[in-house]
């Protein structure tokens, strides 16, 4: 690679794990690392402790995932058209000496650590008892990188696509994208149910020539990992390694001019990131193209604090995609296991519980889909705290919308349940007293681990924010401990079911509303100009 | 230095520049200027080599751009608008990365003069991310000077500077020239592009309507002769274009 870019490149990563190191000096970091630190500590032992009792991993759920990986990386490319860079390399990059081979290269390589460490993840959490340990993981990072270099090598052939048909094209990627990973989760959960049906299924696929041609990097990781010694895994391996390379040539050999359409794709991705950053998903990204204006209706409620609640309401409006996606999930969610659970002995009386558990932690799941509230507002923090509001009416403005859609999306789900028999009245009246805390508590939560960690969009950041998913759930799990604590003591001394959950559910309610006052609080002493990233 | 010749960007068969044709000479400073839209910083980034003309041909101390990116990219320097500096990288590490690039091989003795002349010198060791938006500007504007270019193309070169930065600003640019750059500088500030360049291109909804020296656009815009650019640049942007002759 150029000496400059090799520079640039090495000199990234060094000052990036030096700012981590330093970060940790200040304890909200160190607090945000021990966290994740947990959490993957966590992870691993239950991971340990039960690969004993588990079976060794098909080698069709290999094919299965990468088959899956492979796919997606295709639609990607496709959906991306050029290469996504950062700001800064757009204006030091394109401008500057480089071939278009040189900076494709530098692209690539600096996008392998993501690559090698997600394959490393995927196969310390998929692969159980390998006959050998070592190809397996040679062949996963493989296979991964295989994956890196098609969906670069599609993304610069997209290049040559007309804006109009990359629009349709980029449309149905999409559509396709969220079919095929819904597809593939019901495979995987199949294959590896008791039956069985499926497994085979997928097994004759990975060993069907088709399949051993056109996801040859799957097929190959695949029969990698079911080789029972280092001779039959040598193979196979080989030729993972002959095809990594070969896709990084054909990546290097395109003679592309991708500089126009990566303005573009690079602008889109810097939004996604700064998006995804806070936690809002990329389908909230605002529609093209002119809006009729809304009026604010004439009602007190909406106004002072109101007025914030509205400005959410409107956004709620305008993102009629990302709510499609947020019901479509919810419903693929709990319908399934209600489903399943009806050929079990027991019936619906017996997922009843289970039904209600998973509805009662849909806030907390789609809470990137629900976050029409302070995390939506991360570079407006500074205008919003210029406001005649004060700081808890601000939070339970903010927390207003995102609360009312949580409990909309859940009365539907419930709704559904009730009418396939899975719910009965006692249990829909239990929902009905608990979930609006449940979801007041995990929403709070979400903002306040938000104005713990506030994050936006600098000029060229690909910083991930520290708080993550890890906070909120931690927090989350902190506010709802009293009230299991009251419901475990009443039980013990015991009081009568009702009464006990009535008392747990009252005191979470009251936990709710201090935990919105230290929302506020920790608004009220947020410094948007020094603390917000 | 710079020559442009029936330079045409169009986006979905919508023209933004259309036969845009015009050179900069070594030592002259040529201003670009126009309502917003107008196609300037489109045809800055195609003198950059960022966007690729859909006509016309663009040529760079003597190589075309189209054939020689590399070798037209070596004789350039682009500052664009909005600075967007590696948020990771020290002020003495973008200097490096860009010496490093350019192949110069007396960067050191060159950065230390560059770094005062900007008043960077105290901040060499700071992280981008933590610099003003002025600092982020004279800091691309550094790195542009750095590589001593024979062609300078500065999109609102002075956005976000002091009084005393623009002031220095403005003699640094001089002092390119004197020194042989040719400059290409795109500016809202119309005060400033009378004082400071040598010819004036006018360009309004992506063609151009005028271009040469202030009396010429005066001439050009029919009015009195001791008329600013500014009162130049309203009477011809509001009359529109001239019918072909």
């Amino acid at each position: 690679m150029n000496d400059a870019l090799l520079f640039l490149a090495l000199r990234l990563r060094r000052n990036r794990l030096r700012q981590f190191a330093r970060g940790l000096r200040r304890p909200k970091k160190a607090i945000g690392l021990l966290l994740w630190i947990a959490l993957l500590g966590l992870l691993v032992y239950v991971q340990v402790r039960t690969r004993s009792a588990q079976a060794r991993t098909p080698p069709e759920m290999v094919f299965a995932l990468f088959g899956f990986l492979l796919l997606a990386s295709v639609l990607n490319g496709l959906v991306q058209r050029g290469l996504a860079f950062l700001p800064a390399d757009v204006d030091f990059l394109f401008p500057g000496p480089f071939s278009r081979r040189s900076l494709v290269l530098y692209r690539v390589l600096t996008l392998y650590p993501f690559s090698l460490l997600s394959g490393a993840v995927l196969y310390l959490f998929l692969v159980v008892s390998p006959a050998e340990p070592l190809p397996g993981l040679a062949a996963f990072l493989l296979a991964q990188l295989c994956a890196l270099h098609i969906q670069t090598a599609v993304a610069l052939l997209a290049v040559f696509l007309s804006e109009r048909v990359f629009r349709r094209l980029r449309r149905g990627a999409q559509l396709l994208g969220a079919v095929l990973g819904v597809g593939i989760v019901f495979l995987l959960v199949l294959a590896t149910s008791a039956r069985g049906g499926s497994g085979r299924a997928l097994a004759a696929l990975a060993d069907s020539p088709v399949a051993r041609i056109l996801l040859f990097p799957a097929a190959a990781a695949a029969r990698v990992v079911a080789a029972p010694g280092l001779s039959e895994a040598a193979t196979p391996l080989a030729a993972l390694l002959a095809t990594a390379a070969g896709t990084l040539a054909l990546v290097l050999a395109l003679d592309v001019r991708f500089f126009e359409a990566s303005l573009s794709t690079s602008a889109r991705l810097a939004t996604l990131l700064s998006r995804a950053r806070r936690g809002v998903p990329p389908g909230t990204l605002p529609e093209g193209g002119a809006v009729r204006s809304l009026s604010a209706p004439r009602l007190g409620l909406f106004r002072g604090a109101g007025a914030i609640a509205w400005k959410n309401l409107v956004a709620v409006r305008r993102s009629g995609r990302v709510l499609f996606t947020g019901c479509c999930f919810s419903l693929l969610f709990a319908l399934p296991a209600v489903l399943a659970g009806r050929g079990r002995p027991g019936g619906a009386e017996a997922t009843g519980p289970f039904a209600l558990l998973l509805v009662g932690i849909l806030p907390f799941l789609m809470q990137g889909y629900l976050a029409f509230d302070f995390r939506r507002d991360a570079d407006h923090l500074a205008e919003l705290k210029s406001l005649p509001v004060p700081p808890l009416a601000m939070a339970a403005a903010q927390v207003a919308v995102p609360w009312l859609l949580a409990l909309s999306l859940q009365a539907l789900l419930l709704l559904a349940l009730a009418l396939l028999g899975a719910v009965g009245p006692g249990s829909l009246a239990l929902a009905a007293a608990a979930f609006p805390a449940t979801a007041l508590a995990c929403l709070a939560s979400a903002n306040l681990a938000f104005l713990l960690f506030p994050t936006r969009a600098p000029a060229g950041g690909t910083r991930p924010n520290p708080a993550g998913f890890v906070l909120p759930f931690f927090l989350l799990c902190a506010t709802l401990l009293p009230a299991v604590g009251i419901y475990a003591l009443f039980d013990s001394s015991e009081a009568r079911p009702a009464v006990a959950l009535g008392a747990a559910i009252l005191a979470q309610y009251g936990i709710d509303l201090l935990l919105l006052a230290v929302v506020g609080e920790v608004f009220r002493r947020l410094d948007p100009s020094t603390e917000v990233r | 230095m710079i020559e442009v010749e029936g330079f045409t960007k169009s986006y979905d068969g919508l023209a933004a520049v259309s036969d845009l044709s015009f050179a900069v000479q070594a030592g002259e400073i040529l201003g670009l200027v126009g309502p917003n839209g107008a196609g300037k910083t489109t045809t800055l980034r195609a003198i950059a080599g960022i966007l690729r003309p859909t006509r016309g041909r663009i040529t760079v101390a003597g190589h075309e751009l189209e054939r020689e990116p590399v070798a037209a990219k070596l004789a350039l320097a682009y500052v664009p608008d909005t600075p967007h500096p590696y948020d990771l990288l020290t002020v003495g590490e973008h200097l490096r990365f860009t010496a490093l690039a350019y192949r110069i091989e007396d960067s050191e003795a060159r950065a230390g003069p560059l770094l005062a002349e900007l008043e960077l010198l105290e901040k060499r060791d700071a992280l981008a991310s933590t610099l003003s938006r002025g600092m982020q500007q004279k800091l691309a504007i550094a790195c542009a000077f750095l590589r001593e270019p024979r062609a300078i193309l500065l999109d609102e070169p002075l956005t976000g500077l002091d009084p005393r930065g623009i002031r220095d600003m403005r003699e640094s640019i001089r002092r390119r020239a004197g020194a042989g750059a040719a400059i290409l500088i795109s500016s809202h500030l119309l005060e400033l592009v009378e004082k400071l360049c040598h010819r004036v291109l006018i360009l309004h909804r992506g063609a151009r309507l005028a271009l040469g020296t202030l009396d010429e656009i005066r001439a050009a815009a029919a009015i009195h002769r001791d008329a600013t650019l500014e009162e130049a640049f309203f009477a011809i942007t509001e009359r529109g274009p001239s019918p072909p002759s």
